[in-house]
């Protein structure tokens, strides 16, 4: 029992811990209008999020992320991806795809 | 036209979390759209409109309105009881020309900037145009605007702080037309009536009420904009090495470098290189030193930039900037406070064995914006930085390093930094000797609420305010980083540093503020500076 519930307890926490990416093109990031409560890399900053599973052709490896800043340009942009996320690609066999990019434009004026 | 959001909230805090504190409305101004207005003046006067109609609103309603940058400072500077109004989309920049200037500065150049600009930006947009800022701090997240407020330093003991570059001020000091105020010194007017006339404010050449306003505290009006001297774009070597504390006081209270190359331990030696045409030590434009208080076996690690003209082929820095002994204490305590679980006991005995690192790096070029680059740790902390005349430094940090070791304070994880910055002509800048050597403990505090927090925080209190008694009993002249933590309800504490010039201060606030506006640019950090 004891054994199941260290496997239970593991796999849950190997779905949702895998690995992030996250690159910065080196401009300054567009700061958060609002106060933020948030306490992690983004805080103070306008963090978008794009969260979703997409359906997508097993050969096709493309998404585009257009118009969504203001002169196209992306101060911070964060892949994260979980074991969660692998399972689901290999039991789809590639046809379902979560995708999780946290992103940040460049400040304008 | 620009539309001010506003957000109800019930208290706000510091990005370093020393609050929280209450307060009422958080406000943010962006500017008119481009499409809507596609003149830069035009949108800049329009955001001034804007300005001005939020504080009369709020003198309307008998409250204070509080301009905030990126609310860095440590201290509660920034804190306003009741409106705060965030600066950051306030950014426009310009070149300025010649029927704007009285005299043309080159090889340097005027800019203006709104002050709601972030240093990074600043350092971005000067870059592609050949220039450069003169200096600026540790890194580059904070406002134009919030840097003069505080008085924001590096430590380019030749140049200054970040104010030393600032030609004029566009002040707003209330809801009317003659509000709109665009000071400059009387002793070196940098622009003419021309501009004033474009940006809709009135001219006024005055030394007092220039070099008053120049470090304002946050309380002398909103900075709408800021007209920066910049210079012809430069790139910084930097070398990170050891140094014997005997040497480097002796480099402190000398500012004799001629032996830094032999005295300071690097990577090869490759700091041999630097020298002038006598063979002897060049002067380097930055020097600071990192000590770790708890164990003065660990190495004193010594950071040293000399100045280089500009060129295109240097390797960016970045990536190694990133991974190398940081230039900002507070990534290097955040990283390592990660890395051992935010563990304060764990950290406190870790220093008490010795933390610093032994830096064997390569020397690194890069201009001044990628040499301090991005400040990434968004724990809690604490600072405190006192100034004293650099001939003072020794029994300065003698008295500073034996308080922090009192065991009365408990155990303060953090680390030393030493710094010298030349005199600036601001009333109340900190940095007022003639050159002021900044000595700072920056640690971290206990990320948690409740009774653990705030015993540490009432030991940082008690610790904050015994180094200032030890320092007046040691009759030794001082002064505080404004931006950083302290006891700034120490009796006659502002008198005390600042003497006849904190006085002239407040008379020079009565000038540009009438007293109704007096109130709504108060916040509780003024009335604890200067009690009534």
């Amino acid at each position: 029992m004891r054994i199941l519930f260290v496997l239970a307890f593991g796999l849950a926490g190997a779905l949702q811990s895998c690995y992030s990416v996250r690159i910065s093109s080196g401009c300054t990031p567009a700061p958060s209008t609002s106060i933020s409560q948030r306490t992690d890399f983004y805080r103070d900053l306008d963090v978008q999020v794009l969260d979703t599973v997409i359906k997508m052709p097993l050969l096709t490896n493309q998404i585009d992320l257009q118009n969504v800043c203001d002169q196209g340009e992306f101060a911070v942009v964060e892949y994260r991806n979980t074991f969660g996320n692998i399972l689901r690609l290999f039991f789809t066999f590639g046809r379902h795809r979560k995708v999780k990019i946290y992103y940040v434009c460049c400040k304008t004026q | 036209m620009a539309q001010t959001l506003k957000q109800n909230i019930q208290e706000w805090d510091t990005f370093h979390k020393n609050g929280p504190w209450p307060a009422k409305q958080w406000q943010n101004t962006p500017l008119a759209s481009k499409q809507s207005m596609p003149d830069d003046v035009d949108r800049y006067k329009d955001a001034a409109t804007e300005i001005q109609s939020l504080i009369s609103e709020a003198l309307a309603a008998g409250t204070t309105w509080r301009p905030v940058g990126s609310r860095w400072s440590l201290s509660h500077i920034a804190h306003g009881s009741d409106t705060l109004h965030g600066n950051k989309l306030l950014n426009l920049k310009f070149e300025l020309q010649a029927p704007q200037l009285q005299a043309d500065p080159a090889p340097n150049k005027l800019f203006l900037f709104q002050g709601g600009n972030q240093i990074k930006e600043i350092g971005i947009y000067l870059k592609k145009l050949g220039f450069s800022m003169q200096t600026m701090g540790e890194s580059n997240g904070q406002t134009l605007a919030g840097t003069l407020g505080t008085g924001v330093h590096g430590s380019a003991w030749k140049t200054g702080s970040i104010q030393d570059g600032v030609r004029a001020l566009h002040l707003i000091t209330g809801p009317g037309p003659a509000d709109s105020v665009l000071l400059q010194p009387l002793n070196s007017m940098a622009v003419t009536a021309n501009l004033a006339t474009q940006l809709g404010a009135r001219l006024v050449s005055d030394d007092t009420l220039f070099y008053s306003a120049l470090v304002g505290l946050g309380s002398c009006g909103f900075i709408m904009g800021v007209v920066l001297e910049a210079e012809p774009l430069f790139l910084l070597r930097r070398y990170v090495g050891t140094l014997a504390l005997n040497d480097a006081l002796s480099f402190i209270h000398s500012l004799d470098f001629k032996t830094a190359p032999w005295k300071i331990k690097t990577l090869n030696n490759r700091i041999h290189h630097e020298l002038n045409a006598q063979g002897e030590g060049k002067e380097p434009f930055h020097f600071k030193m990192y000590m770790n208080p708890y164990n003065s076996n660990d190495p004193l690690i010594t950071e040293i930039m000399y100045k280089l003209p500009y060129r295109s082929n240097y390797p960016n820095p970045v990536a190694l900037v990133r991974s190398s002994f940081p230039s900002d204490t507070i990534n290097f305590l955040g990283n390592l406070s990660a890395k051992h679980r935010n563990s304060i006991p764990k950290l406190t005995r870790l220093f008490a064995q010795g933390v610093m690192p032994n830096p064997q790096e390569e020397p690194i070029e890069g201009t001044l914006n990628e040499i301090f680059w991005d400040s990434s740790f968004t724990g809690s902390v604490f600072a405190f930085a006192f100034g004293v005349d650099h001939r003072q430094a020794a029994p300065a940090l003698q008295l500073f390093v034996a308080t922090i070791n009192d065991p009365r304070f408990g155990l303060l994880p953090g680390a030393i930094g030493i710094r010298i910055v030349k005199k600036s002509k601001a009333t109340l800048a900190f940095t007022r000797f003639p050159v002021t050597c900044v000595i700072e403990l920056d640690g971290l505090q206990p990320d948690t609420k409740g009774s653990q927090r705030k015993a540490a925080l009432d030991r940082l209190d008690a610790f904050c305010a015994e180094v200032c008694r030890q320092l007046i009993s040691a009759q030794i002249p001082f002064t505080l980083h404004w931006g950083k933590n302290a006891r700034w309800t120490y009796p006659n504490l502002v008198q005390h540093m600042y003497g006849s010039a904190a006085t002239e201060w407040q008379q020079s606030r009565n000038t540009l503020l009438s007293a109704p506006m007096r109130k709504v640019f108060s916040n509780p950090f003024l009335q604890d500076v200067f009690p009534i």
